[in-house]
């Protein structure tokens, strides 16, 4: 597959995931590093039914939505029950959790080994086998996710989940329910990572649990922190630029152990610096 | 069978004392701080490098621990000086400093990753493997260091914070750090205290887990999080309820290995805490 | 309780800690009336606020608003029932515009919610227009309507403080409670939030106000409830609460007025 497509492939992909989680952190302030442990049940959910033909790939899509809709708002719900920063460690163990039933639960998701042949998406009669055509997929996927994520911001719902981060307290003093717009948020989110993840199974035809681990949740977020966050144009530059960044670091000759840890070095000062020094990241507003 | 399960529970109780010592060290900048320091875990597996570092150019164990400490200690007032104390002026939000410490948190494993290698590594030192016996129980030297390290530290902490005047300051900006602000407390003098006792603290800890398993760059998080369970369950703010519930869990653990296998522990534990936030969320411990 | 009684508080008990903030606390405030709370401070005027409106729940003792106890209502619903209130540390959104501070205030028609949003975006857009058009004529109202789209941050203190009046003008609800609308105002602002409250008893609205400024209290209140201790000690008409020696030796904490 050319390099080139395979890049646009992937940053849109990864464009759906950064408005996922410019949506949950971004716009209503809840902090999460479970982005990817969704989109592997979403990516798992779908090549597992369409591997064994139980569906075709857009009723398998619409499943996974619906399953990591559900599934996001239950790890939303510690951050409404109680105080306090004990969120962050449900969702931290979710992440945790999730890579642990993604290795363990072999008969579902392969094992280590992963799903491999996963079968080209099948949308009516046409048939998305070649480069192109999933490229053209993914990018009406982005497009459809986009306007999606466009619509909710001016519309009068889009203005309440900004006030909810701005102040809950007088959110509820408006009459305003915090915890349902939370929860709502918490289940579109989780629908455009379902959406991400039936994609990148596509793409590659093979999936496994590395692909979903915590460095990718990390991933995610520096993507939308370098963007920056509440734009769409900051959720669409942010993957552009970091998926670049491997094929960067190439030039410079790095030991093979090393390469990994470079980019999440890069991805670790990122997140810091851009806190510290610009917290509206490059097209974004400020978290 | 009873000498295999007292074994999996002397094992249980080492390791939840190593794990007490992340989480005595986590709730005192926590509950002192209000800021949820992620990158706690970075200076546990900077202080496991570090020592490890120092014992394969020939320094003894004590004193590379020593250094390692005085090494993260450093390093922990350069995060709150650089990173956290900064965010506090420009008033950034709770979020935002959370994203920063995930950040620091990254840098850190990946830098001794780099520096070091991504891969496990152990102890060169000699009478690392060495054993005693305890009726039943076997226990290495290494244990013995968690142990003892753990439990002294444990006792240090407490009477600091309940016999000396620094500790009393703590006390009394962690209850109260806006009428500690107004009344000339200097919250952020007592900031860089906590984090240069947690940080040494936490630095032990890696050392001395590291030193009686293996050191790797990305752990840090998984201990970090037991920890933290330990803390929230405990009660934010009690470093008895801290290592009291990491010893806990990690019996609680060990014990469950007689019919769980061991890649589902941290289900397990995870599983346990939400069931407590369900049901007790304010800790079993709380004094606030 | 009489038929004009909109608020009922009763038996309310609250501790904090060791500390009784509110220590069976009983008032009433009667339909169409504006009751002002008075009372030195750390009296638990701001508690009892958040104990009508919910944001706190009392150890004991209920609220009846129009005769029905409302103690199992989320703060939420208790606006949608008819009680509104500002903050004593305002609470604006300040990354917003004027105009959507109010915005949010105003209650939601069918296509405010998330699913119009991405389904029925005409309907959405709408729901915007008709609440943008609401939200101006509030401002309007309390006097702001040249501020409509100005970036919160740009308004005075004065200015900031009848925007917290227009959000929960906007809310619809018949019982307004305001904490210490008039504190921190210079002279002419005072005057502006006066004319603001007035004209909110004009048109129908029930008032409890927490007001230290006893020239403003004599100005607008019909009735004034002095709260001491987390007690209402003594309820009545304006002249005879303020001229009773006693209640004078109690508040004088000292306030500094600006004549309202």
């Amino acid at each position: 597959m050319s390099f080139f497509l395979s890049y646009l492939i992937l940053s849109a992909i990864f464009a759906i995931l950064a408005l996922s989680t410019n949506l949950l952190v971004g716009l209503v302030g809840i902090f999460s590093v479970s982005q990817a442990a969704i989109f592997g049940v979403g990516a798992y959910i779908v090549a597992g039914l369409t591997m064994h033909s139980v569906m075709p790939f857009l009723p398998a899509l619409v499943v996974a939505m619906a399953v990591c809709a559900v599934l996001n708002v239950l790890l939303a719900l510690p951050s409404l029950r109680v105080a306090g920063d004990y969120f962050v460690v449900t969702s931290f163990g979710s992440q945790l959790v999730a890579t642990a039933l993604f290795i363990n639960l072999v008969f579902l998701t392969g094992g280590a080994s992963g799903l491999s042949g996963i079968p080209a998406p099948e949308i009516l009669c046409w048939k998305a086998v070649l480069p192109w055509q999933i490229a053209i997929l993914s990018i009406a996927a982005l497009a459809f996710v986009s306007l999606m994520f466009w619509l909710m911001m001016r519309s009068p719902f889009g203005k309440l989940i900004n006030a909810v981060r701005l102040d809950e307290n007088a959110v509820r003093a408006a009459g305003k329910g915090v915890r349902s717009t939370k929860l709502v948020v918490a289940a579109i989110s989780g629908t455009f990572a379902a959406i991400a993840g039936g994609l990148y199974g596509v793409h590659l035809s093979y999936i496994d649990p590395v692909s979903f681990d915590i460095h990718v949740s990390i991933l995610i977020l520096a993507m939308m922190v370098f963007g920056g966050a509440r734009t769409l144009a900051g959720s669409i530059l942010g993957p552009l630029v970091l998926l670049a960044l491997p094929q960067l670091l190439n030039l410079i000759q790095l030991p093979s152990t090393s390469i990994g840890p470079v980019r999440q070095l890069i991805y670790g000062l990122l997140l810091v610096l851009f806190m510290l020094f610009r917290p509206q990241g490059l097209l974004g507003k400020k978290i | 069978m009873a000498g295999f399960l007292l074994q999996l529970l002397a094992d249980g109780l080492v390791t939840g004392i190593g794990i007490g010592l992340v989480a005595i060290s986590f709730t005192l900048y926590y509950a002192t701080t209000g800021t949820f320091h992620v990158a706690h875990a970075g200076l546990y597996t900077l202080g496991a490098y570090m020592a490890w570092w120092l014992t394969t150019m020939s320094v003894p164990f004590a004193l590379a621990c020593i250094a390692a400490a005085a090494i993260c200690l450093l390093a922990g007032l350069l995060v709150q000086v650089l990173v956290y104390d900064r965010l506090d002026r420009t008033d950034a939000s709770p979020l935002a400093k959370l994203i920063a410490s995930l950040g620091v948190l990254y840098v850190l494993q990946n830098l001794v990753a780099i520096l070091f290698s991504p891969d496990l590594l152990q102890f060169p030192t000699a009478w690392r493997g060495g054993v005693i016996q305890l009726g039943e129980v076997y226990l290495s030297y290494a244990q013995l260091v968690v142990a003892g390290s753990g439990l002294v530290i444990f006792a240090a902490l407490m009477a600091f914070t309940r016999l000396t005047m620094a500790g009393t300051r703590i006390r009394a900006v962690a209850s109260n750090p806006f009428l500690a602000e107004i009344t000339q407390l200097r919250p952020h003098r007592v900031y860089l205290m906590v984090m240069a006792i947690a940080s040494a603290i936490v630095a032990v800890a890696g050392a001395a887990i590291g030193f009686d398993q293996a050191i790797q760059p990305y752990t840090g998080i998984l201990v970090l999080l037991v920890a933290t369970i330990a803390v929230i369950a405990g009660g934010i703010g009690s470093i008895t309820g801290a290592f009291v519930i990491s010893i806990f869990l990690s019996v609680l653990q060990n014990a469950t290995l007689v019919v769980l296998p061991g890649r589902w522990s941290i289900a397990l534990t995870f599983a346990l805490f939400i069931a407590f936030i369900v049901i007790r969320p304010r800790g079993l411990f709380a004094h606030r | 309780m009489t038929d004009d009684t909109h608020l009922e508080v009763r038996d309310v008990d609250l501790n904090f800690g060791g500390l009784k903030a509110l220590d069976d606390c009983s008032f009433t405030a009667r339909k169409g009336l504006v009751t002002c709370l008075a009372g030195p401070n750390g009296a638990g005027k701001t508690t009892i606020f958040n104990v009508i409106t919910g944001f706190l729940k009392p150890g004991s003792g209920t609220i009846c608003f129009r005769g029905e106890a409302i103690d199992a209502l989320s703060p939420k619903e208790r606006v949608a029932r008819g009680i509104a209130r500002t903050f004593q540390d305002l609470r604006l959104f300040t990354e917003m515009s004027v105009s959507d501070n109010v915005v949010i205030y105003v209650p939601d028609d069918s296509g405010s919610g998330p699913l119009a949003a991405l389904v029925r975006p005409f309907a959405a857009a709408r729901s915007l227009r008709a609440k943008r058009e609401k939200a101006v004529a509030v401002l309007e109202r309390v006097g702001l309507g040249h501020k409509v789209d100005a970036p919160v941050t740009s308004l005075s203190y004065g200015q900031q403080k009848l925007l917290c009046i227009a959000r929960v003008l906007a809310t619809g609800a018949e019982m307004l409670l305001l904490d210490e609308p008039t504190s921190g105002l210079s002279q002419s602002a005072l005057h502006e939030m006066v004319a603001a409250v007035e004209r909110l008893k004009a048109d129908g609205h029930t008032l409890l106000i927490v007001e230290h400024n006893t020239r403003v209290v004599t100005r607008i209140a019909d009735e004034i409830v002095f709260l001491h201790r987390g007690h209402a000690i003594r309820q009545g008409a304006p002249e005879v609460i303020l001229s009773d020696p006693e209640l004078e030796r109690i508040y004088f904490g000292g306030v500094v007025e600006p004549a309202a």
